[in-house]
């Protein structure tokens, strides 16, 4: 084991993204949260925690590693060879761009990694989870980047009451801190860039790679890191397969085109859904479009500190009743940092969702009408809860767009 | 893909169920789905399966939103689907017992999982207590059996290849003193997408000067100093198809580092070392690593042990490629996992070229009946004509 200094937040060209406050904040309110659940440590293997309590960023997500974090505050990380590449003293090295808050870093052999973790577990647990003696450890069963193997290890070698606890650290994450809200908003203001640009490469005759294309090149123009889901452009019926990657098809006249973007900064996604038409617009393309407006205002009117998810959802429903058998998927879901496959967090608007809005929470509010006629009518766009009024992260136009 | 080929792998998988006395076989990585039902999924984090009943018709089970994807792209017949506030994994459960039903009379139903693959864990435990299921581990011949050789794609192959030499191609012209790696990154994203490129497996890859030494470096807002070498990647895609490339070069204006020029010539040589490995019958992940890496550690003293210790792989072998599952397994010593005709294998060497920098190279083959075959990537010399 070593023990590295902490040092300042990930640097980009604008200046630190996060303070040290920051993350001393979400060290100490995860570990409360863990608490609160009467656990005495919580083995974490999701990436997305990984880098929310250190600033680190692993470049390779497919090499695993165990990060435990006990009642002190101090991350201990365990991880293959693949993630330490200047060897174990160096997740604090300014090399990578970033330093990372990890009080001890072990490198450890893919075989290893669990036996290093129960160690340092047994060994900071103060002989509670060894023989005889009962802690309660949560692990993170409910994303990648644990195996089944992997924890039936750890659940052998340190006696203990295992809990799966995947909810502790994502329901933290859903409140976004000042600091959080304002890269979101860069994102979100991104996000609108290379939504402009997409939609001013959508004419007849262009292919669906050719207009994406302009979005991609705004996108990496500012900087944006690779978005954890993938741009999507569907031109017609392509449109009405909802989650289309763009392809070689020429955009024809009549077609709706379903678009969207992300943008990332810090690994904070930020998402922008459009559907745009190109004439002529037939008069079902307008009807599905002014319902999928009138549902997106309709959400968002009902995103207010103490409503329940499932009224957004409901609210939205309501008013796509004339297309209820067209309606495929839930109204929204809460985004913030996030690596590949996930763009959302836990929490989805989603009819039933007893869980209440509160202020610093962000939602892709997206609701659509995907089939009727084959095509997706979609509008998206990324809403922070506050105090008050909600408030749209994005700034680009949510009238009709017509190209 | 084809759905002949799906066919074929499916009746391989069906075998082995036969075999393992196994009622249904599910598959659930994301490239094993591609592969058995030309359904590409793009929510990968929506519960998605294919089934293979023992003695019935395999079956797509997939997330609602996804069902209209999925019924246009596959060849399969029975696409069944789950909804937002349902039960996915009862669902699941449901759609197995049902599958299983002909052979599996009273038991419980027979159900093989890559226990260690694309499900977490919590919805395996979920799965193993639904009523009426045993899960069983499903090995690695089930995944073998699921992969899509390299000649039934051969064509996206090449336009996976074309995409990443182009990205190369524009990073080693936006590489100079002064460039932000995100600036050099830029270009090759824009010469990458403009030559038909598909969402990568692995992001566009830049690192400069020290950060050279990260294998997968994701890109920084850090400025290249002149003489400083520059490490490029691309995991250039088309349609799932992954065929990467890379290199390293050095930012003008400054001489070069001490030992890059003898760095490149190690990667050369240690590639051609590789590509030779590879022309041998019977050759395993672990030869191909252990021929790269004895030119490697027969050049630098103090790499020999470190290679040893941590095992660091040179490479890749490449099925269908999907963002947190890029690859099937890496090539590092010890890796028993055979190189077969079909594959398609990366080879990704790393040398250090001076103090504080390393070089790097990637370069992908088609493993054929005949030999290797180049796809993707700008070798320095002609490593047809270079001997370890």
């Amino acid at each position: 084991m070593t023990r590295g200094p902490a040092g300042p937040g990930r640097h980009d060209a604008d200046g630190a993204m996060f303070s040290e406050a920051e993350f001393a904040r979400r060290r100490h309110d995860a570990v409360s949260a863990v608490r609160e659940y009467q656990l005495d440590a919580l083995v974490i293997s999701s990436h997305e925690h990984l880098t929310y309590l250190t600033g680190y960023e692993p470049p390779d997500l497919t090499a695993p590693f165990l990060l435990t974090l006990t009642r002190d505050e101090q991350p201990r990380l365990h991880a293959a060879p693949e993630l330490l590449p200047w060897g174990s003293a160096d997740l604090t090295s300014p090399l990578g761009a970033w330093r990372a808050r990890i009080a001890e870093v072990e490198e450890s052999g893919r075989v290893g990694l669990a036996a290093a973790a129960a160690r340092t577990l047994r060994r900071e647990l103060g002989g509670r989870g060894g023989a005889g003696a009962r802690a309660r450890i949560g692990f993170e069963g409910g994303w990648h980047g644990l195996s089944w193997s992997r924890q039936a290890q750890l659940q052998q070698l340190v006696e203990a009451t295992w809990v799966e606890a995947t909810h502790i650290l994502t329901a933290e994450r859903l409140r976004k801190s000042d600091e959080e809200i304002a890269v979101m908003a860069r994102a979100a203001a991104v996000a609108d860039r290379a939504m402009e640009a997409t939609v001013s490469g959508i004419t007849a005759g262009a292919r669906e790679k050719d207009a994406a294309l302009r979005g991609y090149d705004a996108l990496a123009a500012a900087g944006s890191e690779y978005p954890s889901f993938p741009a999507l452009l569907g031109t017609g019926p392509r449109s009405g397969l909802y989650h289309p990657l763009p392809t070689e098809r020429v955009i024809t006249p009549g077609d709706a085109v379903e678009i969207e973007m992300t943008a990332v900064f810090a690994r904070y996604n930020s998402n922008i859904v459009r559907t745009v038409f190109v004439p002529p617009v037939a008069r079902e393309q307008r009807q599905a479009w002014d319902c999928v407006r009138a549902a997106f205002d309709a959400a968002l009117r009902q995103m207010r500190p103490g409503q329940t998810a499932g009224a957004v959802d409901d609210a939205s429903r309501a008013a796509r009743a004339p297309y209820a058998r067209h309606i495929p998927s839930r109204t929204g879901y809460s985004v913030g940092l996030s690596y590949p496959p996930f763009l959302m967090q836990p929490l989805s608007l989603l009819t039933g969702e007893p869980a209440r809005l509160e202020p610093g929470m962000v939602f892709s509010l997206e609701p659509s009408v995907a089939g009727a006629r084959g095509e997706t009518v979609i509008l998206g766009c990324n809403v922070l809860v506050t105090e008050n009024e909600p408030r749209v992260l994005n700034a680009f136009t949510r009238e009709m767009l017509i190209r | 893909v084809s759905s002949a080929g799906g066919s074929r792998r499916e009746a391989r998988i069906r075998q082995w169920a036969q075999d393992h006395d196994v009622d249904v076989v599910m598959c659930a990585e994301p490239a094993e789905i591609l592969a058995l039902s030309g359904f590409d999924p793009v929510g990968t984090f929506y519960l998605t399966a294919v089934l293979i009943p023992r003695a019935d018709a395999a079956q797509l089970f997939t997330f609602r939103a996804e069902a209209d994807m999925a019924r246009h792209q596959s060849w399969l017949r029975d696409v069944l689907f789950w909804s937002h506030g349902e039960n996915a994994v009862g669902r699941l459960a449901d759609a197995i017992r049902a599958a299983a039903r002909p052979v599996a009379g009273g038991r419980a139903v027979r159900v093989a999982v890559a226990l260690d693959g694309w499900l977490p864990v919590s919805k395996l435990r979920e799965l193993a207590a639904c009523d009426g299921l045993e899960l069983v581990a499903a090995d690695h011949e089930v995944q073998d059996a699921a992969v899509v050789s390299a000649g039934e794609r051969r064509e996206v192959l090449r336009r996976a290849a074309a995409a990443s030499n182009a990205a190369i191609a524009a990073g080693c012209s936006a590489v100079r003193d002064g460039a932000l790696e995100t600036e050099i990154a830029a270009a090759m994203v824009g010469a990458y997408r403009a030559a038909g490129g598909d969402e990568p497996g692995r992001p566009i890859s830049v690192a400069s000067g020290p950060r050279t030494a990260l294998a997968h470096a994701i890109p920084a807002p850090r400025r290249v100093m002149a003489g400083e070498q520059v490490a490029l990647r691309c995991w250039g895609t088309f349609q799932r198809s992954a065929a990467p490339a890379g290199r390293t070069v050095v930012a003008l204006g400054a001489a070069a580092p001490a030992g890059a020029t003898r760095a490149g010539d190690v990667l050369d040589i240690a590639l051609a070392a590789g590509v030779e490995a590879l022309r041998s019958e019977c050759v395993a992940a672990h030869d191909v690593a252990q021929a790269m890496l004895a030119v490697i550690t027969g050049s630098s003293a103090s790499l020999a042990a470190a290679a040893q210790a941590r095992q660091l792989p040179v490479g890749e072998v490449v099925g269908l490629s999907y963002p947190r599952h890029p690859s099937r397994f890496a090539l590092r010593l010890g890796q028993p996992e055979p190189i077969r005709p079909g594959d398609v294998i990366v080879l990704a060497p790393a040398f250090p070229g001076a103090t504080d920098g390393w070089a790097r190279g990637c370069v992908t083959y088609a493993v054929t009946e005949t030999g290797p075959e180049a796809l993707a990537g700008l070798p320095g010399r002609d490593l047809a004509g270079a001997a370890p």
